[in-house]
C-alpha cells in the first residue's frame, strides 16, 4: 500500500450536531493539499480532529498503514502528525528556542532538524532567546511552524497560515513550507483564500458546511477565481 | 519587636514551605490542592512510625515518609484529577477536598486523633538571637525550603521534564500536539508536590502539635501565602509565607483581642491582593 | 472560592478536636477511697466500686415503670459514638463502662436486676443532642447518663430536662445547670471548675505571682477561663495578661513574648493539645520559665505526646489519676472481663460513671419508679469511690460534686500524678 495520510468517513460534532460529516481525504508524502472553505465550514475542526485534539464521532484516521483513530494527540505526534493550530497556541513565556526544544523531544535527531528549521525560517535564529509572547504576528506564526516541524512530522496540518498576517509575510511562509516538502513531509493546508495557496498546492478539497464537495487540482476545479466565486464567497445553498 | 519579627519569620518559613507545594500543583493544573496538607501529614506519620516506633534509621524513615506522600500525590492525580479532566476546576478542587477528608479520617482511625510524640529530625540546644532561641530544626526547615526552591528552579529551567512541565502549564493541548505526555507531566508534578508535602510535614511535625490535623491547620496560612505570591510563583509563595509569618508575629504580640490576628491577616491579604491582584511576584514559567 | 471549603473543613476539625478535649477528662489524684456512706462498700480496695448489697429479689412491681422489668433495668448512655473521635470514645466506653457493666451484673445486678445499657449517639452536634434526647425518651430507658460532649450533651440534657426525664449529665455551663430541675450534674459546672482552679492556684501562689491567662477561642475554654479570671482576681491574684489564641495556631510565641514582657510567672492555659506547644514555644524565649496551670489539658494523652514538656504543671481533674490504687484495681477488673483495650485515665473516668450510675440505681430502690429515682438521687451524700470526687445531691442541689482532684505533671510514665485528695476547698 502507498504510504499516505488517510481520513475515512470522518464525522465530528462538538455536541451532538455534527460539524463534519463523512469526510474522506488523503495526503501523500511530499504533497501539499489545500482544504478551502468559507468561515464556519469546519476547517479548524477537521484539523483538530485529525490531530486527535478533538474526538471524532465516527470514522478513522490512518498515518501510512497505522490506524491512529484511538490515539491521543501526544501519540499521534509521535507517529508523525503535527499541527499548526488556529491562533498558533504558543507557550507565551517560553523562548523561541524552548519551543523548538520541547517539540524536538520526540525527534530522534533534534539538532539536525533544528538546523533545517532555522535555515528555513532564519528569523527564528535571530529571535532565539526572545519569549514567544513578545514576537510579532508573523514571527509567532513562524515559531508555530518551526515548532511543528521540530517533531519531524510525516504530515503537517496547518490552520489558516495567513490569518492576521500581511500578504507578503504569508507568501513568505507558504514558500518556506513548499521548500519543507522536499524532506518528504505531506502538508494539509487549510485556507480561506485560494489565491494565497494557488502556487503551493498540488490538489485542493472544497469544504462546505461540514462536507467535502469537490476535489482536484485548482485548474480542474476552474481556477482560483472561480472557486472563490462559487464556493467561498457569500454562503449559499447547495454546492 | 525584633523578637516578634524574628519568630514570625521562622513561622513564615513553615507557611512558605507548605505554600511552595501548593504552587507546584497550581502552576500546572490550575487546581488548588486542598489535600496537600493531609498528603504530607500521612507521610509524616509514616516517618514517625518508622523512626520512633520501629527504630528505623532517620534517613530511611525520612525517605519512606517522602515516598509515601509522593505516592499519595500520584494516586490523587490518578483518582481525582485524571477522571475529572475537562470538568470545571471547582469540581476538581472539591475532589481534592474529598481526598483530604478521606486521608484525615484514615489517619484518625489508623493513628487516633490524639497528639503524638514528635522528635525533631535534628536536636540540639540551638542558639539565641535577640532573646529568641532558634532551634536547629527551624534552621534546617529554612535551609530545606531554600534548597527546594533552588532545586525546583533547576528542574524547571534546566531539565527536559521542566521544559515539558512549563509547556504543559502554559497550554497543555499545544504541548500534547508536540508529543508531550501531559498525563505523565501531571503525574510527575503531583509526585513532586507530594514529596514536598511529605518533607514539609516531617520538618514541621516537631514544631507544632503533632496530630492528624496538624497540616490541615496550617493550610489556611499556606494558601494565603500562595495567594500573596500570585499562586504561580514558588519564590513568591515562600516570600508570601514569610511576610505572613512576620505579620502574625507582630500582630499576635501587639493585639490580643479574640480573633485579632485572624481578622488582621485576612484584611492584610485582601489589601495586598487589591493593590496587586496577581500577587507580590510575577508568574514563573 | 478556594478559602471557603477549607474553612469549613477546619471548622469541622475544630469542632471535633473540641469534642475530644471535652470527652476525656482524666484521672487524677489519689483519693483515699472514702467509703460510701450509703452502701456496704469497703470493696474499694479490690474494685474501687462500692459493692452492691446482695439484691433481694423484688417480688412484685404492680405499676410497670419504663425501662424496668422484673429482671432488667435499662439505662441510656449518651456520648458522641460517631465522628472522627467516635472510635476513641467507643474504646473508652468499652474499657470503662463495660468493665463496670460486666462487673455489676456478675455481682448480681442492681437490686436483683440485670443492668442493660443502651448506647445513644449525639454525633457531636447540637441537633444530634436533641435527637439523642428523643431517642432516650422513646427507647425504653429508666434513666440516662450523659458522659461526654460539651454543646451536644448540654442540648440533650436540656431537652430531657424539658421533658421532665430524670438523668445524670457529667457537666454543663451555669446557664444550663442553674435552670435544670431533672438533669443532675456529676461534676461542678464549667464555671465552677474555673473558679475552683482559681482557688487552687491562689492557695499555692507566691505573693508576687503574676498570672498570664491563655484562652482558646472556643466557648467551653473561654467559659472556664473567664470564670478562672474572675475568681482569681477576686482572690487577689495579679492577673496581668489575658490573651485569646486560636485553635490550630502554628505558634504561640507572639503571645508568649507579650507575657514575658509583662513579667508573667504563672501561665494559666485553657487549651488542650495546644498546651504542649505553648510550653515548648515558651522555652525559646530567653529568660522565660513560668509555671503552668490551667484546665482542659490535664489529660495523659497530652503529656504522653510530649514527655518532659509540661513537667511541674499543676491543675485539677474531675477524676483520679492512674497512679492510684483505685486505677490498679480497675485495671485488674478490666483484664478480668477482657475489656483492656483502652486502659487509660479516661476509661477510668467512664468506669467511675458506671459506679455512680450503680449507686443511683441502687438508691432508686427495689421497686424503681420515676419518683424513687429522684428521691434516690437526692439521697446520695458523700458517695466516694476514689475514681470521682465525693458526690452529694440533695433537694434543689443538682450539682453532684463541688470538688476536683489536684494533680501534677508527671509520673514516670508521663501521666498526671495525684497531688492530694479531691477537694472543694483550697
Amino acid at each position: 500500500m502507498i504510504p499516505k495520510l488517510t481520513v475515512t468517513g470522518f464525522t465530528v460534532g462538538y455536541t451532538h450536531v455534527p460539524v463534519l460529516r463523512g469526510i474522506d481525504l488523503d495526503v501523500l508524502p511530499s504533497e501539499v493539499v489545500g482544504i478551502l472553505g468559507a468561515n464556519g465550514a469546519g476547517k479548524t475542526t477537521l484539523l483538530r480532529a485529525i490531530m486527535g485534539t478533538l474526538p471524532a464521532t465516527s470514522g478513522t484516521v490512518q498515518v501510512d498503514d497505522l490506524d491512529v483513530t484511538s490515539m491521543p494527540a501526544e501519540d499521534r505526534a509521535r507517529v508523525g502528525l503535527a499541527h499548526v493550530p488556529e491562533g498558533r497556541r504558543l507557550f507565551s513565556s517560553l523562548t523561541v528556542e524552548e519551543h523548538l526544544d520541547v517539540a524536538g523531544l520526540i525527534n530522534p535527531d533534534p539538532a539536525a532538524t533544528k538546523d533545517q528549521v532555522l535555515e528555513l525560517l532564519p528569523k527564528l535564529a535571530e529571535r532565539r532567546r526572545q519569549k514567544a509572547g513578545t514576537l510579532s504576528g508573523g514571527e509567532q506564526q513562524m515559531v508555530a511552524i518551526g515548532r511543528a516541524l521540530m517533531t519531524a512530522p510525516r504530515y503537517l496540518l496547518i490552520d489558516e497560515l495567513s490569518a492576521g498576517l500581511a500578504p507578503v509575510i504569508a507568501q513568505e511562509l507558504v514558500e518556506a513550507l513548499v521548500r519543507s516538502r522536499e524532506s518528504g513531509t505531506g502538508v494539509l493546508l487549510v485556507e480561506q483564500s485560494p489565491h494565497l495557496v494557488a502556487d503551493a498546492v498540488d490538489r485542493v478539497y472544497l469544504l462546505e458546511r461540514g462536507s467535502l464537495v469537490a476535489e482536484g487540482t485548482l485548474a480542474s476545479l476552474g481556477g482560483a477565481d472561480r472557486i472563490a466565486d462559487l464556493y467561498l464567497g457569500v454562503d449559499r445553498e447547495g454546492a | 519587636m525584633e523578637i516578634s519579627l524574628l519568630n514570625g519569620a521562622f513561622l513564615g518559613v513553615i507557611y512558605g514551605l507548605i505554600a511552595i507545594g501548593l504552587v507546584v500543583v497550581y502552576r500546572v493544573t490550575r487546581i488548588i490542592n486542598f489535600a496537600h496538607g493531609e498528603i504530607g501529614m500521612i507521610g509524616a506519620f509514616v516517618f514517625a512510625d518508622l523512626w520512633l516506633d520501629h527504630d528505623l534509621p532517620l534517613v530511611l524513615a525520612v525517605g519512606a515518609g517522602i515516598a509515601v506522600s509522593a505516592l499519595l500525590g500520584v494516586i490523587t492525580e490518578f483518582v481525582v484529577i485524571r477522571p475529572l479532566r475537562g470538568q470545571p476546576r471547582l469540581t476538581v478542587m472539591v475532589g481534592t477536598l474529598g481526598v483530604s477528608s478521606l486521608l484525615l479520617v484514615y489517619a484518625v482511625r489508623r493513628y487516633s486523633p490524639r497528639p503524638r510524640f514528635a522528635r525533631p529530625v535534628i536536636e540540639g540546644n540551638g542558639f539565641e538571637i535577640a532573646g529568641l532561641l532558634v532551634r536547629p530544626v527551624q534552621i534546617l526547615t529554612l535551609v530545606v525550603a531554600l534548597a527546594i526552591l533552588a532545586l525546583l528552579a533547576l528542574v524547571m529551567f534546566k531539565s527536559s521534564f521542566g521544559l515539558r512541565l512549563r509547556a504543559t502549564a502554559l497550554d497543555s493541548e499545544a504541548a500534547a500536539e508536540v508529543g508531550v505526555r501531559v498525563g505523565r507531566v501531571s503525574m510527575g508534578t503531583w509526585a513532586i508536590a507530594g514529596a514536598i508535602a511529605g518533607l514539609s510535614a516531617i520538618l514541621v511535625s516537631s514544631q507544632v502539635v503533632f496530630s492528624a490535623f496538624f497540616m490541615s491547620r496550617l493550610m489556611l496560612r499556606a494558601l494565603a501565602a500562595a495567594l500573596l505570591g500570585g499562586l504561580t510563583s514558588v519564590t513568591g509563595a515562600f516570600a508570601g509565607g514569610i511576610f505572613l509569618g512576620m505579620a502574625e508575629g507582630v500582630i499576635g504580640f501587639q493585639w490580643i483581642a479574640p480573633g485579632a490576628v485572624e481578622a488582621s491577616l485576612a484584611v492584610l491579604v485582601m489589601a495586598v491582593l487589591i493593590v496587586r491582584p496577581k500577587g507580590l511576584v510575577a508568574a514563573e514559567y | 472560592m478556594s478559602r471557603r471549603p477549607i474553612r469549613k473543613l477546619i471548622g469541622l476539625v475544630a469542632v471535633l478536636a473540641l469534642v475530644a478535649a471535652a470527652c476525656g477528662d482524666d484521672d487524677s489524684s489519689d483519693t483515699q477511697a472514702t467509703t460510701a456512706p450509703t452502701a456496704t462498700t469497703q470493696a474499694s480496695e479490690s474494685t474501687a466500686a462500692p459493692e452492691t448489697t446482695a439484691a433481694p429479689e423484688t417480688t412484685q412491681a404492680p405499676v410497670p415503670t419504663e425501662g424496668v422489668t422484673d429482671d432488667t433495668i435499662t439505662v441510656s448512655v449518651v456520648a458522641g459514638f460517631t465522628g472522627l473521635f467516635g472510635e476513641v470514645i467507643e474504646g473508652i466506653y468499652v474499657s470503662g463502662m463495660e468493665t463496670w457493666l460486666e462487673d455489676v451484673n456478675a455481682r448480681g445486678g442492681v437490686n436483683g436486676r440485670e443492668v442493660v445499657l443502651k448506647k445513644v449517639d449525639h454525633q457531636e452536634t447540637a441537633e444530634g443532642g436533641i435527637a439523642a434526647c428523643q431517642e432516650v425518651l422513646s427507647n425504653g430507658s429508666y434513666t440516662a447518663i450523659l458522659v461526654q460532649g460539651t454543646g451536644p450533651q448540654a442540648a440533650a440534657a436540656d431537652c430531657l430536662d424539658d421533658a421532665g426525664f430524670t438523668n445524670l449529665v457529667w457537666t454543663a455551663d451555669d446557664s444550663f445547670v442553674n435552670s435544670w430541675g431533672s438533669s443532675y450534674t456529676i461534676f461542678p459546672s464549667e464555671e465552677g471548675q474555673g473558679a475552683l482552679l482559681a482557688d487552687f492556684v491562689s492557695a499555692n501562689a507566691s505573693p508576687d505571682e503574676k498570672v498570664g491567662v491563655v484562652l482558646l477561642n472556643v466557648p467551653v475554654y473561654t467559659r472556664i477561663g473567664n470564670a478562672f479570671v474572675d475568681r482569681a482576681t477576686a482572690n487577689g491574684l495579679d492577673v496581668v495578661e489575658t490573651v485569646t489564641v486560636e485553635f490550630g495556631q502554628a505558634s504561640f510565641t507572639p503571645q508568649l513574648i507579650r507575657m514575658e514582657e509583662a513579667g508573667v510567672t504563672t501561665v494559666a492555659m485553657f487549651v488542650t493539645n495546644e498546651a504542649i506547644q505553648i510550653a515548648t514555644d515558651a522555652t525559646t524565649i530567653a529568660g522565660f520559665a513560668p509555671d503552668y496551670t490551667g484546665a482542659l489539658f490535664e489529660f495523659d494523652f497530652v503529656t504522653q505526646a510530649a514527655p518532659g514538656v509540661l513537667d511541674g504543671a499543676t491543675g485539677l481533674r474531675i477524676s483520679a489519676t492512674v497512679d492510684t490504687p483505685e486505677f490498679a484495681a480497675f485495671q485488674a477488673l478490666a483484664a478480668q472481663y477482657e475489656r483492656s483495650s483502652v486502659l487509660d485515665g479516661e476509661a477510668f473516668l467512664y468506669y467511675g460513671y458506671g459506679l455512680i450510675l450503680e449507686e443511683v440505681l441502687r438508691q432508686a430502690g427495689e421497686n424503681p419508679t420515676a419518683d424513687s429515682l429522684i428521691s434516690g438521687i437526692e439521697g446520695i451524700s458523700g458517695f466516694a469511690t476514689g475514681v470521682l470526687p465525693p458526690i452529694t445531691w440533695g433537694s434543689g442541689d443538682l450539682v453532684g460534686s463541688d470538688g476536683m482532684f489536684p494533680t501534677v505533671c508527671c509520673s514516670d510514665i508521663n501521666a498526671w500524678a495525684a497531688d492530694g485528695p479531691a477537694s472543694s476547698d483550697f
